[in-house]
């Protein structure tokens, strides 16, 4: 009798240890998938403010360009348009589409150049002074959320001439690249 | 009858500290385990607490990169506020350090801050899991802003 009532604790024991074991693996995991989930949301926020941070250079570059070369600038930015830079909602020719070489502005560090894409397109039909920027961006191998991505829009008025009315004295500083307006984000990873 | 007693006798003996041995390795088993069970929760309690630092950390980071720029009294107070810094719902001996700085980007043919850099570090101590004694963690933040008109 006290022999099974030995085994009886043993195995009561060994019961109690095993669903100890068991909730403590399952807290685990879950503290896991938390940690997995928080740290995924950080790299999105990271994506979101890389893809921002190339925007912006975009823009100042896009700003730049207008700026020196005054009335030939739009011409001279164009000129590499292409029709299959163009997304399959924006078909050419009624749209045109540039995608710009990564090469010519100076990136954001954590930016993956061979992933990361910045497009401008324009409708033709419209006033060909709103643009709107593109931009998808990846983060590299430097950043331990390597891989992941968030894309941007932003749309702008490009100063294609200069605002010349009666009231506007001559003096005033050159008009610059507007932004507009409706904008959206998308974050992912 | 005599026999009888005696054999009575010495099962009774042998019985009793089998189950005390018993009772022993059972014990021995359930303090193992509930060892393991503290030494999981104490490593989960850990690498919670190392993750609501880093999302504390990635707070401050964000609140004073949307402030760039930004001239009402509580950004212009970020800006201004020391870099040590205690975020609200978090131990009050757990503080932050933050450090930033401007960094002009050049552009071609653009005059000099046409675009400009902001590179916010935080710092903080924590509580890594795998690790004894604390150790200093970092994040660091990236914000870029064109002279653009808005």
């Amino acid at each position: 009798m006290n022999h099974q009532q030995g085994m009886a604790t043993l195995l009561a024991a060994t019961s109690l240890v095993l669903i100890t074991v068991m909730l403590g693996w399952l807290t685990c995991q879950s503290v896991s998938a938390e940690t997995t989930r928080s740290q995924q949301q950080l790299f999105a926020a990271q994506a979101l403010a890389t893809s921002e941070a190339l925007l912006e250079t975009a823009m100042a570059k896009l700003d730049s360009h207008y700026d020196t070369l005054g009335s030939e600038a739009d011409a001279a930015f164009w000129l590499r348009a292409s029709p299959n830079a163009c997304p399959a909602t924006k078909p050419a020719p009624v749209w045109q589409c540039l995608s710009w070489p990564l090469a010519e502005l100076p990136l954001p560090e954590w930016i993956d150049p061979l992933t990361s894409t910045v497009l401008v397109f324009r409708d033709t039909r419209q006033s060909t002074q709103v643009v709107t920027l593109w931009v998808d961006a990846r983060l590299n191998s430097l950043h331990p959320g390597a891989g992941s991505r968030a894309t941007l829009q932003q749309s702008l008025v490009l100063p294609l001439t200069p605002l010349k009315t009666p009231n506007v004295p001559t003096s005033n500083p050159t008009p610059r690249v507007l932004r507009l307006a409706g904008s959206w984000k998308n974050a992912g990873f | 009858m005599q026999v009888s007693k005696n054999e009575g006798s010495s099962f009774k003996h042998a019985s009793a500290g089998f189950t005390l041995l018993e009772a022993l390795i059972a014990s021995s088993v359930l303090a193992l385990g509930l060892w393991g069970s503290v030494e999981l929760s104490r490593y989960s309690l850990r690498a919670t607490e190392v993750q609501r630092n880093l999302e504390a950390a990635s707070s401050l980071a964000q609140n004073l990169a949307e402030c760039w720029g930004v001239q009402t009294a509580l950004c212009l107070q970020e800006f201004a506020s020391a870099s040590l810094v205690v975020p609200f719902n978090t131990d009050p001996s757990l503080t932050f350090e933050r450090t930033w700085e401007f960094k002009n980007i050049p552009i071609a043919g653009a005059p000099s801050g046409h675009l400009q850099e902001l590179r916010i570090k935080v710092r903080w101590m924590d509580n890594v899991p795998s690790q004894a004694e604390k150790s200093p963690s970092e994040i660091l933040w990236v914000k870029r802003r064109a002279a653009t008109t808005y």
